[in-house]
C-alpha cells in the first residue's frame, strides 16, 4: 500500500516538485499516474523508491515511512518494489536469462535451482521463455521491455512501478505491454504506471491520477482527461 | 561470502576491462612499494652497522698499563657503579689480542711476548643520552688511562639514518598518494563501465556492501599484483645488486643482512600495503555512487 498525505518535496535548488500531494493506493490496485512534463511524476517515483525524502508530510510505502527510513534499510524497501524504466536498463553482456537472474543474485539468492525455476516462471509469464538465451541486442524494443518487466517481477515484489514503459514502443507493442501489466495486476500485484500517453490510458478502464505542477488535480476511474478532474 | 565467486569473477573481469589505466595503477604502486622497500632495507642495514660498531650506547674504558690486577678489578667495580651503566664487561689484554687475530690473522704473530693491547672495560649504558655523562664519570675513576665513547660516531650514524628515513618517507607519501589517485581512477572507470549494472543493483535492492564488493576485489587485485611484482624487483635488486656491491667493498662484515632474514616481513608489508591501497582506492571511487 502507498499513502501520501500532504507530501511536499523541495529540491536544494528551491524547486518545489510535489506540493501537498494526497494519494492512497491500496493493495492490488492498478493506477495510471499521468500529467504533463514537469508535473512531478518522476519526483513521485524517486520518492516511492526512497531516492529522495519528503521535505514535509507523510510518505508511506508498504507501511514504511520514507522520511524515517534509515539508509541501511533502503535496500529492503526496494526489494518490495519492482521498477520498470523507459530505457529498459538491460545489461548488454548478459543474455535474457542472466539479466533476470541477476536481480535475484544481487539480493543474495545463490541457489541456482531456485533461480532457474523462478526466472523461467517469470519469463513464461511475459512470453519470453523461448528467448531466454538471446542477447538484449537481438530482441525488439517490446521484448526488451518484457525482459525488464520479468526482472522487476522476479523477486516477487508487492508493487510494480513502471516509468513511461511504453515510451520507446510502437502503439501495438505499447498496448500488448499494458495488457501484460494488467495481467500481472490480476495476479495480485499493485501496479503503478507513470505515463503521458493519453490514448493508451483511455483504452483501459482504470484509476487515473492526474498530476500537474506538483499537485494531484484529478483522481478518478476512467480516461485521461488532460485537464483537472474533480 | 556465498556470492564470493560472483564478486571475484567481476573483479577479475574489471582488471581486463580498462587495461591501460590498470597497468598505470599497478606501475605506480610498484614504484611506491619498491621505493618503500629500498629505503626500508637500507635503514635495516644501517641499523645493523650501528649495532655492530656498538657506537650508540657503548663506552670503551682502557686501563693504565702499570696497574696490577687488584687495582684493575677495583677500577672495574667503580666503573660498574656509575649511574646509568647497565653492563660492565672486562676484556683482558690477552682476549683483546685474540680478537685482533681474528681480523688480522698472521700479521700479529710475535706480539704475544710484547702485547701492546691494554686491559679494558666495555660499559653498556642504559640509553644513548647518558653516554657523555657516563664517559666523563669513567674518566675520573682511578687507573683509567683513556675513555672512548664514540658518541660523535653514533651521532653521525643516527643523523645519516634519520636523513635517509625522512627522504624515504617523503618519497613514499608522494608516490603513495599518486598510486591511490590512479587506483581510484582505475576503479572509477570500471564503475562507469558497469553503471547500468550498478543502477539495476540499486533498483532491485542490492545492499551497498554487495555493490562495493566486486569493485573492492578489483582494487585489491590491482594492489596484490603491484605488491607481487614489487617484491620480485626488491628481491632481485637486493640479492643481485646490493649484496654484491657491499661484498665488493669488503670491509663491512655485518652487512648485507641476508634477504631471508626479512623475506616474510617484507612480503606481509607489501601484500598488506597493496591490499590497503586497493581498498582505499576503490572506496574513494565508489563514494559518490553509494549516496542514493
Amino acid at each position: 500500500m502507498i499513502r501520501l498525505s500532504d507530501t511536499y518535496v523541495r529540491y536544494a535548488s528551491g524547486v518545489e516538485a510535489l506540493r501537498g500531494v494526497n494519494l492512497t493506493v491500496t493493495d492490488g490496485e492498478f493506477v495510471f499516474i499521468v500529467g504533463p512534463s514537469g508535473a512531478g511524476k518522476s519526483t513521485l517515483l524517486k520518492l516511492l523508491t526512497a531516492e529522495i525524502r519528503p521535505s514535509a508530510g507523510l510518505a508511506l510505502v508498504n507501511s514504511v515511512s520514507i522520511s524515517r527510513l534509515k539508509r541501511r534499510h533502503v535496500p529492503k524497501l526496494r526489494r518490495s518494489l519492482g521498477v520498470v524504466y523507459q530505457d529498459f536498463r538491460l545489461i548488454e553482456r548478459m543474455n535474457v536469462f542472466e539479466n533476470v537472474a541477476f536481480a535475484m543474485r544481487v539480493v543474495g539468492v545463490s541457489d541456482s535451482k531456485k533461480i532457474r525455476k523462478r526466472v523461467m516462471y517469470v519469463l513464461e509469464l511475459v512470453g519470453l521463455a523461448e528467448k531466454a538465451d538471446r542477447m538484449p541486442a537481438e530482441l525488439s524494443g517490446g521484448e526488451q521491455q518484457r525482459v525488464a518487466i520479468a526482472r522487476a517481477l522476479v523477486n516477487n515484489p508487492d508493487i510494480i512501478i513502471a516509468d513511461e514503459p511504453t515510451g520507446n514502443l510502437d502503439p501495438e507493442k505499447s498496448r500488448e505491454l499494458m495488457e501484460l501489466l494488467a495481467e500481472i495486476n490480476e495476479l495480485g500485484s499493485t501496479v503503478l504506471v507513470i505515463t503521458h500517453e493519453k490514448e493508451l490510458v483511455n483504452s483501459f478502464h482504470k484509476r487515473v491520477v492526474y498530476l500537474d505542477n506538483g499537485c494531484v488535480v484529478g483522481d478518478a476511474i476512467g480516461g485521461y482527461s488532460g485537464e483537472a478532474v474533480e | 561470502m556465498k556470492n564470493f565467486g560472483y564478486h571475484l569473477k567481476e573483479g577479475v573481469r574489471g582488471l581486463f576491462r580498462n587495461r591501460l589505466v590498470n597497468t598505470a595503477a599497478i606501475g605506480m604502486l610498484i614504484a611506491c612499494l619498491v621505493v618503500t622497500g629500498a629505503f626500508g632495507l637500507l635503514l635495516v642495514n644501517i641499523n645493523a652497522v650501528i649495532e655492530e660498531t656498538g657506537a650508540v650506547n657503548t663506552i670503551s674504558v682502557y686501563m693504565d698499563e702499570t696497574l696490577d690486577s687488584a687495582a684493575v678489578t677495583a677500577a672495574g667495580e667503580a666503573l660498574a657503579a656509575i649511574p646509568g651503566v647497565k653492563n660492565c664487561t672486562f676484556v683482558s689484554k690477552e682476549d683483546g689480542l685474540e680478537s685482533m687475530r681474528e681480523t688480522f690473522g698472521d700479521l700479529i704473530d710475535g706480539l704475544e711476548s710484547d702485547n701492546p693491547i691494554r686491559d679494558l672495560y666495555r660499559l653498556e649504558v642504559e640509553d644513548q643520552s647518558q653516554l657523555t655523562a657516563c664517559a666523563e664519570s669513567a674518566q675520573s675513576v682511578a687507573g683509567v688511562a683513556k675513555v672512548n665513547s664514540r658518541g660523535d660516531v653514533a651521532a653521525q650514524f643516527l643523523k645519516v639514518r634519520n636523513t635517509i628515513a625522512m627522504i624515504g618517507l617523503a618519497f613514499v607519501v608522494v608516490l603513495g598518494l599518486i598510486s591511490l589517485f590512479i587506483i581510484s581512477n582505475a576503479v572509477r572507470l570500471s564503475v562507469f563501465a558497469r553503471r547500468t549494472e550498478v543502477r539495476v543493483m540499486k533498483t532491485v535492492g542490492a545492499t551497498n556492501s554487495f555493490i562495493r564488493a566486486s569493485f573492492a576485489i578489483e582494487g585489491m587485485l590491482l594492489g596484490l599484483i603491484g605488491a607481487a611484482v614489487a617484491y620480485g624487483l626488491i628481491y632481485l635488486a637486493y640479492v643481485k645488486l646490493f649484496e654484491t656491491a657491499i661484498r665488493e667493498l669488503g670491509f663491512l662484515t655485518t652487512i648485507p643482512l641476508p634477504f631471508a632474514a626479512f623475506a616474510v616481513p617484507v612480503a606481509v608489508i607489501f601484500g598488506g600495503a597493496g591490499i590497503l591501497m586497493g581498498l582505499l582506492g576503490s572506496a574513494l571511487a565508489l563514494r559518490r555512487y553509494m549516496k542514493v
